[in-house]
């Protein structure tokens, strides 16, 4: 277990630094850079000013050098200015983050909690009625835009019954309750758009597993059809639900960018379309960087949830 | 039968590389699949080679089919060593050898015809053109007793046994001299079984085949072996013809095994003397002789030493690989 | 323990049938047959033959499109054809026990052997989780598992296929039914492993007097373990009688056909006798007698008529035009 996690994270932290050079690069690459933007904002300025700027913010070096300066700065705890909001950027970043958690968190919790029951009921009573319900409803999730749902959401409950706010967030001193209501129309969206997804996948992976012999011979030995499905096959089906689920645990960071504008949340979603579509590069590689980091934590949960579930998976190692 | 020597094996090894768990994580363990290996095949007969799940007979009949590159040891088939071969080199070869396998069903790509699945071998030797090829895909599967309209057709519209009638036509199309038939027969029900036996009897006749026969079956190797090989933990432990292997077996591995065999006969009631435990792992073999811990013989010098498959003192052609053999033939 | 050779199930004129988009399929036919305590009665065939439907007809484990049509299974005076899910769930793993070909496959990959074993005792003897634990350790060393105490701590990934198979047979065992049904309980082995759980089936019958209801391909095996062979073919119950009068004195064609065209040990041929032709599916079964196409000693009517009944003795009983009783 040790050693595993060890030689992971090497590999995280590889993958990592392979990213943020990527990543650098590719914003280095996108055309103007942030003098072009102060150019905009200045008439008065030369292009001898622009110049004598570039060279003070080291804008005109190779891209590998500029590349360079900024790892070492980083690697010294300095992960710059964010430009847009003149703030150092974890200052920005970390509050944006802790919101883009809660609300994609909730979400993802919600359907994992709905989509387990109703996948797996309805793979023990396949093409029953019921059966026919999820999967009307989990078309229905995955095809309705998520920005109209919204918009009806916010129709019905923040204007005609009133009861919800249509957007924004609670100020830091509010209570728990008063915080939860601004999180429940967002996370409602999300989780309508996401639990017909996971509830059709549970659904497959219980049908396949309920078809093994194991399972016959559980009812053999005088299980009733609850404790077959409940016991003896859910952990079985969950194995490869696990994956899924842990690739959307990446996804929380990435943030919601529809979702998170349409009821203006401060997420990552909203700060990382901000961030790039504002030449703000620090901030950008930054909370893209933070997306993969989470994405790669999310992978080696999934491999901790296997070894977990299945005892035939030693980590590191899967035995004959 | 003749005496020209088909297949000749010499020390013949194969060891795997794997990463097993351990006590302490990951450990590099090698797995002796095969053994010392020294065995040859005549032209024209049937050698079985019989043993339990795990002792490594596949991965010898993989070796002599070219699946698989020896350890070490050489391995000359038809007077050519093939060892250290490249792969344009070995290619003629591989025209002599083919290989029959136990599942019928995976042993054939569902998305092709029958008519495909036959000529393709001739097409990748360029062999003919594609009206000849037609017409000897037409006559194998005549010859493998499948009417040529069945050609068109694709391998899920046959039946188990049917499908491998067109697997040992597909094994046939280059005309091989020796082929490697794995479990062929395993799969399938009796009454089809003794028409796949009988099939390849009559077509070792009509293309003076040679055939290594791998199966668990001592009962269907009884029927249709000349020469057998027991195979125990990666090494041959006894080879003799068929009616000395039957008659008068001597290693107490082969013995156990014979006992094991139900007989057709009323007879309810505990086998018996049969052998207990399972086999050790090939990962973690014993010293000395792989068998001496089921061994009811065992004694001081099976635990220290390897016995040398050897003749016995009665005849030449019976060899074993036992200590105490003398005391027990 | 009921007394040896008491009837303890009677299965009468059991037809089963599979809904298909053709409508329902006859796939078993009036198949009829008892269990003794302390015997074992063979049920041989080739695949597609029904032997497992059979069996799991016994238990009501047919697949979701398995109807039961019509006739009877009686088990201790219980009809078990009309008793309700929950009834039946009270019978299975305690009263009535089953063992499959697949030791691998048949365990759960994700609970422990000692568990699983267990888990019956939970649901029949109500024991606590302590008492469970302790009788299936028990169960594991009656059955012949080495440091039983330690191994039911493994996950059947851990076992190899031998000990799998005993472990099956412990879970199988565990309530002390009176009766167990093996489907092909050796076919995965090898020859020198199957021989063992033969052995223990053989000492676990004396032991406890279960009624073995045997279902195999192998005729090598069966005349290992069977009092009674009943032999299946296209569904039906063509003949069956004692061991000896099927083993040696078969009459009915496909039975005197399978014997001679499975090679032994103990003869040499030079040839085999194949049978041909192929067995006709369900739904496609013909006119007469099933085996008329195929059979060699085939005349007019067997193909227009239904073979009759014939009794050779008071247990041997074929159905065919051809055999007539002495």
């Amino acid at each position: 277990m040790k050693g595993f996690l060890l030689t992971r994270g090497a590999q995280a932290l590889l993958v990592i630094l392979i990213m943020s050079f990527v990543i650098y690069s590719l914003i280095g690459l996108m055309p103007g850079d942030p003098i072009d933007q102060m150019i905009s904002a200045d008439p008065n300025m030369t292009s001898a000013d622009a110049t004598r700027l570039r060279a003070l913010y080291g804008l005109d070096l190779p891209i590998h050098q500029r590349y360079w300066n900024w790892l070492s700065a980083a690697l010294s705890g300095d992960l710059g200015y964010s430009r847009l909001f003149a703030k150092p950027v974890l200052e920005v970043l970390l509050p944006a983050l802790k919101n883009s958690v809660m609300l994609l968190g909730l979400a993802l919790f919600m359907s994992i909690c709905i989509a387990i029951p109703i996948g797996t009921l309805a793979a023990s009573k396949p093409r029953s009625v019921f059966d026919y319900g999820v999967n009307l409803f989990a078309f229905a999730g995955i095809s309705i835009p998520s920005f109209w749902l919204a918009l009806m959401l916010i129709i019905l409950f923040s204007v005609i019954l009133g009861v919800l706010p249509a957007g924004g967030i609670a100020q830091s001193d509010a209570g728990f309750w008063e915080s939860m209501k601004y999180l429940i129309l967002p996370a409602a969206t999300l989780t309508i758009a996401s639990v017909g997804g996971h509830a059709r996948y549970v659904r497959a992976a219980m049908l396949e597993v309920l078809r093994q012999d194991y399972i016959r011979t559980a009812r053999a030995k005088g299980a009733g059809a609850m404790r077959v499905v409940w016991r003896h096959a859910l952990r079985n089906a969950m194995i490869p639900v696990v994956t899924i689920m842990a690739l959307d645990f990446g996804t929380l960071f990435s943030g919601a960018l529809i979702t998170e504008t349409i009821y203006s949340w401060p997420g990552m979603g909203k700060l990382i379309f901000d961030s790039v579509m504002g030449n703000d590069c620090n901030l950008a590689l930054i909370a893209l960087l933070f997306a993969t980091t989470l994405t790669l934590v999310g992978s080696l949960l999934a491999d901790i949830c296997y070894a977990w579930l299945d005892p035939r998976i030693t980590l590191g190692v899967s035995e004959q | 039968m003749n005496n020209v020597t088909i297949v000749d094996m010499q020390h013949l090894c194969k060891t795997f590389k794997l990463k097993v768990a351990g006590s302490s994580g990951l450990e590099n363990r090698e797995l002796q699949a095969v053994s010392d290996v020294t065995l040859k095949i005549s032209k024209g007969e049937i050698l079985a080679l019989v043993g339990e799940s795990g002792c490594g007979k596949t991965t010898l009949g993989r070796m002599l089919a070219l699946f698989y590159q020896p350890t070490s040891g050489t391995l000359c088939i038809d007077g050519q060593d093939v060892i250290g071969l490249k792969r344009k080199q070995l290619k003629p070869i591989r025209r002599q050898v083919q290989m029959i396998f136990q599942d019928p069903v995976a042993s054939l790509n569902p998305r092709h015809t029958v008519e495909a699945i036959l000529t393709e071998p001739m097409k990748i030797f360029s062999l003919y053109d594609s009206r000849q090829r037609a017409g000897k895909a037409a006559d194998l599967l005549a010859a493998v007793g499948l009417p040529p309209s069945d050609l068109k057709k694709y391998p899920h519209e046959f039946s188990g046994g049917q499908r491998q009638r067109i697997s040992i036509a597909r094994a046939l199309v280059l005309n091989p001299a020796f082929i490697v038939a794995d479990e062929p027969v395993s799969a399938l029900d009796v009454s089809v079984q003794s028409q796949i036996l009988n099939l390849m009897m009559d077509l070792r006749e009509e293309f003076q085949l040679t055939y290594l026969f791998i199966s668990h079956d001592l009962a269907v190797v009884h029927h249709l072996a000349d020469r057998i090989a027991v195979m125990y933990l990666g090494r041959i432990i006894e080879v003799a013809s068929k009616h000395d292997l039957f008659n008068n077996p001597v290693h107490p591995y082969t013995k156990a095994l014979l006992r094991s065999v139900p007989s057709i006969t009323p007879n309810k009631q505990r086998i018996g003397r049969i052998l207990q435990g399972d086999p050790p792992s090939p990962l973690y073999p014993p010293g000395g002789c792989a068998f001496n811990p089921r061994c009811p013989h065992a004694s001081e010098i099976c635990r220290g030493s390897l016995p040398a498959l050897e003749p016995t003192a009665t005849d030449p052609l019976h060899l074993v690989s036992c200590h105490a053999k003398e005391q027990l033939v | 323990m009921s007394s040896v050779d008491e009837t303890i199930l009677s299965v009468s004129n059991l037809s089963i049938g599979f809904e298909t988009d053709e409508g329902l399929i006859p796939v078993i036919e009036e198949v009829s047959f008892d269990l003794h305590t302390g015997r074992t009665l063979a049920l041989v065939g080739e695949s597609g033959c029904g032997k497992s439907v059979t069996a799991f007809a016994l238990l009501k484990l047919l697949p979701p499109f398995g109807r039961i049509i019509s006739g009877s299974i009686k088990f201790r005076g219980q009809e078990l054809v009309d008793s309700t899910e929950s009834e039946i769930q009270a019978i299975r793993g305690d009263r009535i026990s089953m063992i499959f070909q697949e030791p691998m496959s048949a365990l759960n990959p994700v609970f422990t052997i000692g568990s699983q074993v267990a888990e019956s005792l939970l649901l029949h003897r109500h024991l606590d989780k302590k008492m469970a634990w302790q009788q299936a350790v028990e169960m594991l060393v009656a059955v012949g598992i080495p440091d039983a105490a330690q191994r039911a701590k493994n996950y059947p990934h851990q076992l190899s296929g031998g000990m799998r198979q005993r472990v099956m047979i412990a879970m199988a065992l565990s309530c002390e039914p009176d009766i167990l049904i093996a489907d092909e309980p050796t076919t995965a082995l090898d020859v020198t492993i199957q021989a063992q759980i033969l052995d223990l089936m053989h000492d676990l019958q004396e032991r406890f007097g279960t009624a073995i209801l045997f279902i195999s391909h192998d005729f090598g095996v069966v005349s290992r373990m069977a009092d009674y062979i009943a032999v299946m073919y296209a569904g039906k119950i063509i003949e069956r009688g004692d061991a000896g009068e099927i083993l040696t004195g078969a009459r009915h064609p496909y039975t005197c056909a399978l014997l001679a065209t499975t090679p032994r040990i103990d003869a040499s041929v030079t040839r085999l006798p194949a049978i041909s032709g192929r067995v006709p599916a369900p739904g496609q079964r013909p006119a007469g007698c099933y085996f008329q196409p195929r059979c060699p000693n085939a005349s007019d009517h067997c193909g227009e008529q239904r073979p009759p009944p014939v009794d050779l003795s008071v247990t041997h009983q074929l159905i065919c035009h051809e055999v007539v009783s002495e």
